[in-house]
């Protein structure tokens, strides 16, 4: 597996790639002020979060993709023992993150990236982040996971249940480029991707918010298939 | 002529002067027909006679009828008039059985009363002798009238104005005294065409502040709206008696998604107009209400409104949009008093964070919305100042008060309002009230499911499998089949027309509600499907399946929904 998130990776899809993630990075910087405040109670993801804690020795190393302000789940796993390296691409987010979770460590970084993190990883989670991801990028984006993961390794992540592919929306009053599966093409595409789907749940949220709608949240706990 | 004789006529005349004087301020003191004509019997009694009953047309006094007196040439239709009022100077008890206030009675054509009503002339009765007496008590309806009236001197005078007869007055004196002479003839006349210029008017501004009232009472709803997710309360009162109408108005007007816009105003002034342009506005805001537009936007164009009708009449309002699925509503406000929340522990919360903006009407100042947090039980107050307004008292007391009043934990929306209109809107109320106040008490999200779904050929099966999947999860699969149905025949009309994603969400409530929402502006319309028309067969089935249904505006398309009941037993 290259680092290239391309088939073809001429320079034209990269610049469009890069502006591309620059205007979401910039989106989530607008969102972050009010993010945690409209979206609370998160007891879907925490108990992913438990899931692996459950799972993982002391001291494990995880990685967070979209780590966001680094609440509730950076937070939970430092708390839980783990050694969390967050990845995010918006620098609002992770200044964010930085003052909720100091002992974790952070990289400002895009999903097709995620090769210059320093893997092996007992577990990765990756909450409403692939999400932002369109279709054709995501088996490489899960690729890319699977690499970073050692063997056995767990990931967790959870998506919006959608039938949408990159099409742009108002989030919290700003422009965000989103993606969504049904529930089974979601487990077609981990199984994919060679991961095996341990258990999943499917959670209706209402945000707390008129500026977002509600949604079916859908949480599911893998490991990596060799 | 002696210097003394000289002198007891110049006090005579003084005293006489000092009467009329104090008699016109006494009448001239009220707007109020019945405290117009107390204070003509006050004036009368004890100077000018020892008693004194004013009756008036019955119907002058009804609130339906109001201001119409009799013309000349109609005297037949001259029969029921009440003894709106008695004064005397005898013991109290005296007269109150056999000629008590309040009481309508027929005036027979041959009775002083009724001759003076129709010859519009004061009738004197310098005694009232034996058989006299007998005779005018033996058709009184109460009592013994005979003794009471016996051996006094009568005057009659009628209350005319305008040509108009509106009733007339009775003045008794005691035997001892002189009887009434001419003197006391004009000054009684005199007294009495005031008190009946005042009558007249009284009448009139009766009659304008009840089409004032009947115009406010049809433009307000008179039922609030049943909604999932929001209880709705609201009262409206008109000012005091003496004042009139005013142009408050409130309304609860449901939007797409459970959503429910909550609206109080206030026109400033009073009467016909006021109400008149009560209408305009809250015709205005329904309107742009279904355009689903924010709440700022909404009183943006309301003002945009009020200045092209050129008018210059100013209004307050406010409007918040209830959101019971974000728990959440965006308030924006034009220069209303500010909303009150009520938590559920019964801590009342002034909302006093939101920005005043300036009243509908002024122009050029920008309206800010503010999204305030709504737990589930709390209540959102809205009234106009009437309820918190008190004569010699700030505003600030006023919302203290409603405030503490608030603080009632556990009690309903209609029996709050109860609680308000009792306590606050108090007898020198001038101002009239619009109160309305909702118990916000949320849907939760377990009960609602939302997707977002690319306009595709195969979407309307995935819309049939997301149906029949939630309503299995909810245990409502009796009502599957149809729901199924109607929501693919939503799916597939928006599909046709779409350009982004259409949105699909499920709500349970105390029914099943369906919208699909798509970015085609365009509103569908019901036609006659024909053999070979495809397209209109969608809407003539949900019409005929569904509950309910409509169609809608959003910021950014259309939402087209139907409602089903919940199968019995069903949860």
């Amino acid at each position: 597996m290259t680092g290239e998130a391309f088939d073809r990776a001429d320079s034209d899809d990269l610049a469009a790639w890069s502006g591309r993630e620059a205007g979401q990075a910039a989106a989530y910087d607008r969102i972050c002020d009010r993010y945690d405040e409209a979206f609370p109670h998160k007891e879907g993801q925490l108990a992913c979060g438990e899931w692996l804690l459950g799972r993982l020795p002391s001291g494990a190393r995880v990685l967070d993709v979209g780590c966001g302000t680094g609440l509730p789940t950076a937070r939970q796993l430092i708390s839980g023992g783990c050694a969390v390296t967050c990845v995010d691409i918006s620098p609002v987010m992770l200044e964010r993150a930085r003052g909720h979770v100091p002992e974790a460590s952070f990289m400002e970084l895009d999903v097709t990236d995620l090769h210059r993190v320093p893997g092996p990883y007992d577990a990765v989670v990756a909450f409403f982040s692939l999400l932002n991801l369109p279709r054709k990028v995501m088996p490489r984006a899960l690729g890319l996971i699977h690499d970073v993961l050692a063997p056995g390794g767990l990931f967790s992540l959870a998506m919006v249940e959608a039938d949408v592919d990159d099409v742009p929306i108002s989030f919290l009053g700003s422009r965000v480029l989103v993606t969504g599966y049904m529930r089974d093409e979601l487990r077609s595409a981990l199984c994919g991707a060679r991961f095996s789907v341990e258990s999943e749940t499917a959670i209706p949220y209402a945000p707390a918010s008129t500026a977002a709608g509600p949604e079916i949240q859908l949480f599911m706990n893998c490991r990596r298939l060799e | 002529m002696t210097q003394r004789a000289r002198d007891a006529g110049a006090r005579a005349l003084r005293e006489h002067l000092v009467f009329l004087n104090d008699a016109t301020i006494k009448i001239g003191a009220s707007l109020d027909l019945e405290e117009i004509v107390r204070g003509l019997g006050d004036a009368v009694v004890p100077f000018l006679a020892d008693f004194v009953a004013i009756h008036l047309l019955d119907r002058l006094l009804s609130e339906d009828l109001p201001g119409v007196g009799i013309r000349p040439g109609q005297e037949a239709a001259i029969s029921a008039l009440r003894r709106v009022v008695v004064v005397h100077d005898d013991e109290p008890a005296r007269w109150r059985d056999t000629v008590p206030e309040g009481e309508v009675q027929d005036m027979r054509p041959a009775s002083p009363g009724r001759r003076a009503m129709t010859s519009r002339q004061p009738l004197v009765l310098p005694r009232i002798g034996p058989d006299m007496a007998r005779a005018l008590a033996s058709t009184h309806p109460t009592g013994d009238l005979e003794p009471l009236i016996r051996g006094r001197s009568l005057l009659a005078i009628p209350l005319s104005a305008g040509g108009r007869v509106l009733g007339c007055a009775i003045l008794l004196r005691k035997p001892g005294r002189p009887p009434f002479d001419d003197i006391d003839v004009l000054t009684a006349s005199q007294l009495a065409a005031q008190a009946t210029q005042g009558v007249s008017s009284a009448c009139l501004y009766r009659g304008e502040a009840a089409t004032a009232n009947a115009l406010q009472h049809s433009m307000l709803p008179t039922r609030p709206p049943r909604l999932a997710g929001v209880d709705i309360a609201h009262r409206y009162l008109p000012g005091n008696k003496t004042a009139q109408v005013g142009g408050d108005w409130f309304d609860a007007i449901p939007l797409p998604g459970s959503r429910v816009a909550l609206v109080v105003g206030d026109v400033m002034g009073h009467g016909i107009r006021s109400a008149a342009i009560m209408g305009h506005l809250r015709t205005a805001v329904q309107t742009l209400a279904a355009l689903d537009l924010p709440p700022e936007q909404v009183l943006r164009h309301l003002d945009d409104l009020a200045q092209r009708l050129d008018d210059d009449h100013l209004a307050t309002c406010i409007y918040a949009v209830y959101d019971p699925v974000a728990r959440s509503c965006v308030i924006a406000n034009a220069g209303h008093i500010p909303p009150v929340l009520v938590h559920a522990d019964g801590q009342a919360e002034l909302l006093a964070q939101l920005p005043t903006g300036a009243p509908i009407g002024v122009g050029g100042v920008a309206f800010e919305p503010v999204e305030v947090k709504a737990a589930d039980d709390d209540l959102l107050v809205l009234c106009t100042d009437g309820l918190v307004e008190m004569r010699g008292q700030d505003i600030e007391s006023g919302l203290a008060a409603l405030c503490e009043n608030l603080a009632a934990p556990g009690v309903t929306p209609d029996g709050l309002c109860d609680i308000l209109m009792r306590t606050l809107h108090t007898r020198d109320r001038e101002d009239d009230v619009a109160l309305l106040i909702a118990r916000l008490r949320g849907i939760p999200s377990a009960d609602i499911a939302q997707w977002l779904l690319d306009p595709r050929p195969t979407t309307p099966r995935l819309v049939r499998r997301l149906v029949r999947r939630t309503l299995a999860e909810w245990g409502l699969s009796d009502c599957a089949d149809v729901t199924e149905l109607l929501a693919s025949e939503l799916a597939t009309n928006a599909v046709r027309h779409a350009s982004r994603p259409i949105g699909l969400r499920l709500m349970r409530t105390d029914s099943l509600l369906c919208e699909v929402s798509d970015d085609y502006h365009h509103l569908p319309t019901l036609r006659p499907a024909t053999d070979t028309d495809e397209a209109g067969r969608g809407l003539n089935l949900v019409s005929r399946l569904a509950r309910r249904w409509g169609a809608n505006r959003t910021s950014d398309g259309k939402v087209v929904w139907f409602e089903q009941a919940l199968p019995p037993g069903g949860e």
